[in-house]
């Protein structure tokens, strides 16, 4: 007696084949609503990549520019980015690594929340608590030069931003490869510089790259400060994004801009222009972690 | 059992006796220390000023509970209104890049976030300010912050939905699921909690977040970092109102971010 061979083909019914094309109508509608959503943020992205140079173009049209200001206010803020970010960034590792490695077990979801709530912290509070601190704290303002409280501003706002990303990258790196190191004899000193800080050398050098970028970018807390401790926008510690802003007078009671003069408003352009090419290049010299890459693809 | 230490990468011409953890434990803790001091003294200094200005008799009064409030109402509208122009871009290409991998759209888009997320935020207020006229204080600020998210919005949805385990993934299409749903019958259901948690950390970075809309020529009720920044300055508004102002904030922030911290999966050590 022979049987008829099990046949593979779905059974065509009217019940399957509306599931089938309503299963196809809802995936092109998925992929019609994306792709709407992504050529939507290209839009946007390219309606700010005009808008910046061609409010640069008809602000500065006519006026003559002070190039050696700009060149010496960026070379500042550049100057004061790289002194906080050089104070932050070894700091936050150091911070991810007791949170990671060497603070007590049993606390370090308390030590990770705290840094998430101490990232989260607005800069222009940070702003806040350094004036407060340079009017009234035990060293007062004249023993230490106006940089020092506008660097200290910029290194605030980065430090518990550092921290987390640190802990981030480092937990990125599988746990099994450092208990590994530790079992074979390695301390935990040996085990992080030579498993977690290697492992974690890609996300790393993004942090830092990404705090830098953040130090050059960071303007409200530093004018906050400076205008609390009534600093001259010319000192050394004027950051490339104070640019855009310490020409502006505040209008009483509303927090916001006054009126501005055809020259100041020029310089605010250029400052953003500038700043943004600047921003730009930065952030075009961060490589993504291999992980990163291949999951798109 | 022997103790003897095997020579490797780690270990090599490394005495296990002579190095010790002790150093690099005390510079860890210092600095771990630093930021908790830093952290706990903001909030210290926010409750001293705060008592020592409402101890003076210099407290609110009902008008100035008003503007408070009115300033809270601001900032929240504001974080709507930036989350109802970047949330629906971020998820649908989130949703794409996942879906359908790297195809031209998705590049374009990506190539698109990244340089929205190197455009300063004082960059995005300066455009606020000028298209204020044409759109309306709210909206222009609102837009501005949108657009400060956005990138940032987009690429922790993409961890997000990353972080569905591809086996299920697999599993599902294999079984003659559609992309469609998939992503409604597995995925959503898998990463909404991160989903949810992602939103809650943007939008207490988005309640802080002051120089996007500092420059905006705010008139009637004003949001709260310009209003603190507003009063900060002026030396006529006094301090109650000033700390009361940046405790509100911080308090917002904080409560925004610790319910993202509850359920973000990162919290467990």
């Amino acid at each position: 007696m022979t049987t008829a061979p099990f046949s593979t083909a779905p059974v065509q019914s009217p019940h399957t084949a509306n599931a089938a094309l309503v299963a196809r109508a809802q995936t092109h509608a998925l992929l019609t609503l994306t792709a709407v959503a992504a050529w939507s943020l290209a839009a946007l992205a390219l309606v700010i990549a005009v808008g910046i140079p061609w409010h640069a173009y008809v602000a500065a049209k006519g006026v003559a520019l002070n190039a050696t200001y700009f060149v010496a206010q960026s070379v500042r803020g550049v100057l004061l980015a790289g002194i906080a970010t050089a104070v932050a960034f070894p700091l936050g590792i150091l911070c991810a690594l007791y949170t990671q490695v060497y603070g007590a077990y049993r606390f370090r979801r308390q030590f990770s929340l705290m840094l998430d709530l101490a990232a989260c912290i607005p800069g222009i509070a940070w702003g806040w608590f350094v004036a407060e601190i340079a009017l009234s704290g035990p060293f007062g303002k004249q023993p230490l030069p106006d940089a020092f409280w506008l660097a200290a501003t910029v290194t605030l706002t980065l430090l518990p931003n550092c921290a987390r990303r640190a802990r981030a990258a480092l937990r990125d790196v599988p746990g099994d490869m450092v208990d590994g190191a530790i079992a074979l004899g390695a301390t935990r000193w040996d085990a992080f510089v030579t498993v977690s800080l290697r492992g974690s050398r890609a996300w790393l050098q993004r942090a830092a790259l990404r705090a830098f970028t953040r130090a050059v970018c960071e303007s409200s807390a530093l004018l906050l400060t400076m205008r609390l401790l009534h600093l001259t926008p010319n000192t050394l510690g004027t950051s490339l994004a104070a640019l855009t802003l310490q020409t502006l007078s505040t209008t009483p009671g509303t927090g916001a801009i006054a009126e501005y003069t055809v020259l100041d408003r020029s310089h605010v352009a250029i400052g953003a222009l500038l700043l943004t090419i600047f921003s730009y290049a930065l952030r075009r010299l961060e490589r993504d972690p291999a992980h990163v890459r291949s999951e798109g693809t | 059992m022997s103790t003897e230490v095997f020579p490797n990468r780690a270990t090599k011409g490394v005495s296990h006796t002579e190095r010790s953890d002790r150093t690099p434990a005390v510079l860890a803790r210092f600095a771990f220390m630093l930021v908790a001091a830093l952290f706990l003294g903001l909030i210290g200094m926010v409750i001293w000023r705060g008592a020592c200005a409402f101890g003076s008799g210099h407290g609110l009064d009902m008008l100035e509970v008003r503007v408070l409030v009115g300033s809270l109402v601001a900032s929240f509208g504001i974080t709507v209104v930036a989350f109802a122009v970047a949330t629906p871009l971020a998820f649908g290409c989130a949703v794409r890049s996942t879906e359908q991998g790297h195809d031209r759209t998705m590049r374009v888009a990506l190539i698109a976030s990244r340089f929205l997320a190197s455009v300063p935020g004082v960059v995005l207020g300066l455009l606020a300010s000028v298209c204020a006229h044409a759109l309306g204080n709210l909206l222009a600020a609102g837009i501005a912050l949108g657009l400060l998210i956005l990138p940032r919005l987009l690429w922790d949805f993409r961890r997000a939905l990353y972080r569905v385990p591809v086996r299920d993934r697999e599993a599902a299409l294999a079984l003659g699921a559609t992309h469609a749903t998939l992503f409604s019958e597995l995925v959503w259901h898998l990463a909404r909690r991160e989903l949810t948690s992602v939103i809650l950390r943007h939008a207490s970075v988005a309640v802080g977040a002051s120089a996007c809309i500092l420059l905006v020529p705010w008139e009637g009720q004003i949001p709260l970092p310009a209003m603190l920044f507003a009063q900060a300055t002026e030396r006529s508004a006094h301090e109650g109102s000033t700390v009361a102002t940046l405790g509100v904030l911080l308090l917002t922030c904080l409560a925004l971010q610790a319910w993202a911290s509850r359920l973000a999966p990162e919290s467990t050590p």
